[in-house]
Order: C-alpha cells, then sequence, then structure tokens
C-alpha cells in the first residue's frame, strides 16, 4: 500500500517536473511558441531554445539534484536540519580560491582562456582544503556540532579574506566576481553539461549503497557504531562526495544558496518520511524542480538567481523553526 | 562459562582517571545492575562495553575475543546498545528506527515481529520526535530486538518512566535475558527495583 502511494507521489513529481521544464524552455524575455521546440537549431527560434534555454534548464536539473543531494547527507550526519553546503564552509573554500583568481588576476588569463571548467580546479582546491582541515580537526574533537561550528567560522573566514581581496582589487575584476557571486545558471553551455553532470552528480553514485547505515546515522553515531556501522568511513565517503560536487556546481555557477538546505525538507514533507531508502528518490527531484522554477523566475524578471532561492528558501527555514518536531529537529 | 571478561581496564577523560583498574567477569542469561552516583564512570563504563571509547589499560573480551580487535560489523553481532534519552532523539519514523537494528537488510521479518511484539503498529509512522518517553523507549527496545545480540547495554532505561512502567520494564528485561540467553547490563538509579530483579548489583 505504501510502496504504491509512494510510486504514485513520484511520478506526479516527474510529470510536475517535465511541465515545469516545457514551461521554462517556453518562457523567457521572449516567448517561443510549443511547435518551434521542434525546429531547426539554425532558426532564431531554435537558437534561442538551444544556446540559452537548453542548457539553463538541463544545467538547474543537475545543479539543483546535486545541491539537494549535497544538503540532504549533510542534514542527516551532521544531525542539523539547517546544514547544507554553504553551512560547511565547502562552498566558502570554493569561493575563496575563486576570490584569488578573479580578484588578483594571477593566472586569470589563462583560466578565461580555457574556459569555465577550469575554474573547477582552484573551487576543487578550495573545498577540498577546507573539508581536509575539517578532517583534521574532526580527528580532534570528533563532535558533529563541533564541526558545524568550525564550518561556520571557515564560512566567515573566507568571506573576510574576500572582502580584503575585493578592497585590493581593481573595479573592473570585482564586477566580475561579484556577478560570478551571485550565482548563475547564464554562463552553462550545452558543450559543459557532461562535465558538470560527471563533476556534480556522479560522485553521489557510490553513496547510494549505503543508504541503510546512514538511517543509522540519523539515530546518532553511538547508536549508529554500535548497529555496525564504520562511522568514520562512512562519514567521510559522505562528505567527500559532497565536497566534489559541491566544488563542481560552485565553479560553473557560483554559489547558490538555499537550494540544498531546501529540498531534502520539501521532500521528506511530501512523502512523510525521513527513510533514505524512500528519500533518495525524491530529493533529487524536487531540488531539480526547485532551481528549474528559480532560474525561470530569475530570467522571466532580469532578478539574480540567489534572490529567489533565497525568497523561497527563507520561508521554508522559517517552517524549521516553528515546526521542530514535524521536521525533525534533532535533540542532542 | 564466562562469556563477556573485562580484565583490568582504565580509561582516562582528558587528565582524569575515570575508570582504574576494573576487572568484572559475567555470563549469558543474567540481568546486571549498575549503581553509583553521578558522574562516578556508570556511563563510561557502558561506552568502554560498547567500544565506544578507546581504553588507556587493560581489555575486554567477548567470547574470548578483544573488542579493540574487532570490526564495527563483528562487534555490532555480540553487543547492541541504547543510551540514555538525553543523547539521543531523531528524526526518523518509528519503522525506519527500529529497522536500523537490521543495518546489513538480513532480518526484514525481524523488524516486522518487533512491530507487533513491543505494541508499536498505531506509531509506526509517528516521528521519534513525537513520541512521549514511554513510547520512545519501546522503540529503542524493538531496535535491539531486531539487532539480536547476546550482549545488550542499556543507560538509565528506567530514567523517564513512571513506577509501573518502570517495575514493568525491569521484568521484562529479566524475562528476556533467561529465555533468550541474554546478558543485558543496566546503568540504573532504581535501587529497589535493581534489588528486586538484577541477577548481580555492582556499585561503581
Amino acid at each position: 500500500m505504501k510502496l504504491t502511494h509512494s510510486t504514485i507521489k513520484f511520478f506526479i513529481l516527474l510529470v510536475l517536473l517535465v511541465v515545469v521544464c516545457i514551461a521554462a524552455l517556453l518562457l523567457g524575455s521572449k516567448s517561443i511558441s510549443l511547435v518551434s521546440l521542434f525546429e531547426s537549431a539554425e532558426s532564431p527560434a531554435g537558437r534561442v531554445l538551444w544556446q540559452h534555454r537548453m542548457p539553463h534548464v538541463l544545467g538547474a536539473i543537475v545543479v539543483g539534484s546535486s545541491l539537494a543531494l549535497s544538503g540532504n547527507y549533510m542534514q542527516v550526519i551532521f544531525r542539523n536540519p539547517l546544514a547544507g553546503p554553504s553551512v560547511l564552509g565547502i562552498t566558502g573554500g570554493a569561493s575563496l580560491a575563486m576570490a584569488v583568481i578573479f580578484l588578483t588576476s594571477w593566472g586569470m588569463n589563462w583560466f578565461l582562456n580555457a574556459g569555465t571548467w577550469a575554474l573547477f580546479i582552484p573551487a576543487f582546491a578550495g573545498a577540498m582544503l577546507v573539508l581536509s582541515l575539517l578532517l583534521v580537526i574532526q580527528r580532534k574533537i570528533p563532535m558533529a556540532s563541533t564541526l558545524l561550528v568550525v564550518g561556520l567560522l571557515f564560512s566567515h573566514f573566507t568571506g573576510a579574506i574576500e572582502s580584503i581581496l575585493q578592497k585590493m582589487a581593481g573595479a573592473n575584476n570585482v564586477n566580475q566576481f561579484v556577478i560570478w557571486g551571485m550565482g548563475s545558471l547564464d554562463g552553462l553551455t550545452l558543450s559543459q553539461l557532461p562535465w558538470l553532470f560527471v563533476g556534480s552528480f556522479l560522485p553521489f553514485l557510490p553513496t547510494f549503497y549505503f543508504l541503510r547505515k546512514l538511517n543509522a546515522f540519523a539515530l546518532g553515531e553511538q547508536i549508529a557504531a554500535t548497529s555496525g556501522v564504520d562511522v568514520v568511513k562512512l562519514r567521510w565517503m559522505f562528505l567527500i562526495s559532497v565536497g566534489i560536487s559541491t566544488a563542481t556546481v560552485t565553479a560553473f555557477c557560483g554559489p547558490i544558496a538555499f537550494i540544498g538546505l531546501m529540498a531534502p525538507h520539501v521532500a521528506r514533507l511530501f512523502i512523510r518520511s525521513f527513510n533514505q531508502k524512500q528519500l533518495i528518490y525524491f530529493i533529487p527531484l524536487v531540488g531539480a524542480l526547485l532551481l528549474v522554477i528559480s532560474d525561470l523566475i530569475s530570467r522571466f524578471y532580469a532578478l539574480p538567481l540567489n534572490a529567489i532561492t533565497a525568497a523561497i528558501g527563507i520561508p521554508c527555514v522559517f517552517y524549521i523553526v516553528f515546526n521542530p518536531k514535524r521536521s525533525g529537529v534533532w535533540i542532542s | 562459562m564466562d562469556k563477556l571478561k573485562v580484565e583490568n581496564i582504565s580509561v582516562l577523560r582528558g587528565r582524569k582517571s575515570v575508570i582504574s583498574n576494573f576487572s568484572l567477569a559475567l555470563s549469558y542469561g543474567s540481568l546486571l545492575a549498575i549503581e553509583g552516583n553521578n558522574g562516578s564512570g556508570k556511563s563510561t563504563f557502558l561506552d568502554a562495553l560498547a567500544g565506544l571509547i578507546s581504553l588507556s589499560e587493560g581489555e575486554i573480551f567477548v567470547e574470548g575475543k578483544p573488542l579493540s580487535l574487532l570490526s564495527y560489523s563483528d562487534r555490532a553481532s555480540f553487543i547492541s546498545y541504547v543510551p540514555s534519552r538525553k543523547t539521543t532523539a531523531a528524526a526518523l519514523e518509528v519503522t525506519t528506527a527500529i529497522a536500523v537494528g537490521d543495518v546489513f537488510g538480513k532480518k526484514k521479518n525481524r523488524v516486522e515481529e518487533a512491530i507487533q511484539k513491543f505494541n508499536l503498529n498505531e506509531l509506526q509512522n509517528n516521528l521519534l520526535t513525537e513520541l512521549s518517553d514511554g513510547e520512545y523507549q519501546r522503540v529503542q527496545l524493538a531496535r535491539v530486538w531486531v539487532q539480536d545480540t547476546p550482549i545488550v547495554l542499556l543507560d538509565e532505561p528506567a530514567a523517564h518512566l513512571d513506577a509501573t512502567s518502570r517495575e514493568n520494564l525491569f521484568a521484562e528485561l529479566l524475562k528476556w535475558a533467561e529465555d533468550d540467553n541474554k546478558l543485558i547490563i543496566v546503568c540504573s538509579h532504581e535501587l529497589h527495583l535493581n534489588k528486586q530483579f538484577a541477577t548481580r548489583i555492582i556499585q561503581f
């Protein structure tokens, strides 16, 4: 009975995503008709569709689902419903590395010539640096909540250095960095999408085999460990996949806030379950749906993407804070 | 035969010695109650038995095997653990929380059985955060019942229960230990219940 219920919900969500995606392809600053979906890529409508809208929509699906999985894993592993990639300082680390590239002009020309994918290198280095530091600190103080505080401090620290770099950099460089920092899918092209997919979604594949063990994590590390879960190994397997994925997304699109935090909650409320083995089908779909919608609104009204995700995400945070039991606030 | 042997163990928390040179030997089919004031090291001892903290000296042997050399999964086939409520509460629905006792996915029927046995039918879709203390305790017991280890550790299982439930809990624990040949170890402040039900009492 329950299985069929969730299967129906899964297909409802899938149909909704398809409908929203078609709407996102047709709507924009210049609306195109349904028929032009089948026109050649050389016609004016075809060019808008294939060069501009298709990368946006497909990119939003990949990025949204990846961010949602990152947020979900972090919320379970840190047992904190307000965790997300940006909270642990991983986005901050990636962002700082990008700030060095954009604001000091070191290697800037090389990176611009090599294309957006090359920005993955500093973003990944920055994200993994923060992750490694967290790993060292975690060995000294093994409490999840401590790690969360340290992650927050990293975010503030990288933000502080970025502001110093901004103060010292030229106006043009600052401008580029600020635009990147707004987070957007504008820079994506169709040829980049496979790389984006490989870097942001594929790292999660191995984690899908360990969802039963992830459920044990939700009961706390003591119970997980005494239930037969190698907590240290599992925690790092999940966090490294989060690190690689977040770095890729940040390199291609800049920091995108709230999707990772919000999507897991929406999915949990939608299927009324916290069982990772069920949630795993819904969380990526919800993440994709939220980002496709946010991106559509952002393009339609020419507003920054992060302003839209925040407008949707902040009420979600309020819901979590005011309904702690229903949204699963962990007492510890 | 002694299945659980604690040999001269010492535990340090920071620089403070919490347990020093402690030994104990226990067999299955019994209920052991650990008594002691707050901060006397009861919970630390339980953590050590669960393999959650490292010993500064000594070793714990389960069926002759040194605990420190066992993998997480081997350890989990010998020892299960219910921490005190104040350290654990989680956003999982009851069924999924009970299934944590079956982390390798090999005892699906036992999860169903546990829901019936512990009378959790009507609560199975509720979140743990929505349960009363007594209901939460039942879920935890169901979880370790699914895990089905010869040694079960319980940290103050009666702390948040009313008088009748406490007595029932202790009676059930003793029955479980004797019927299923388990070694059940509880930290407990309920001195009269310890006296009434425990096979053995140790002071910390």
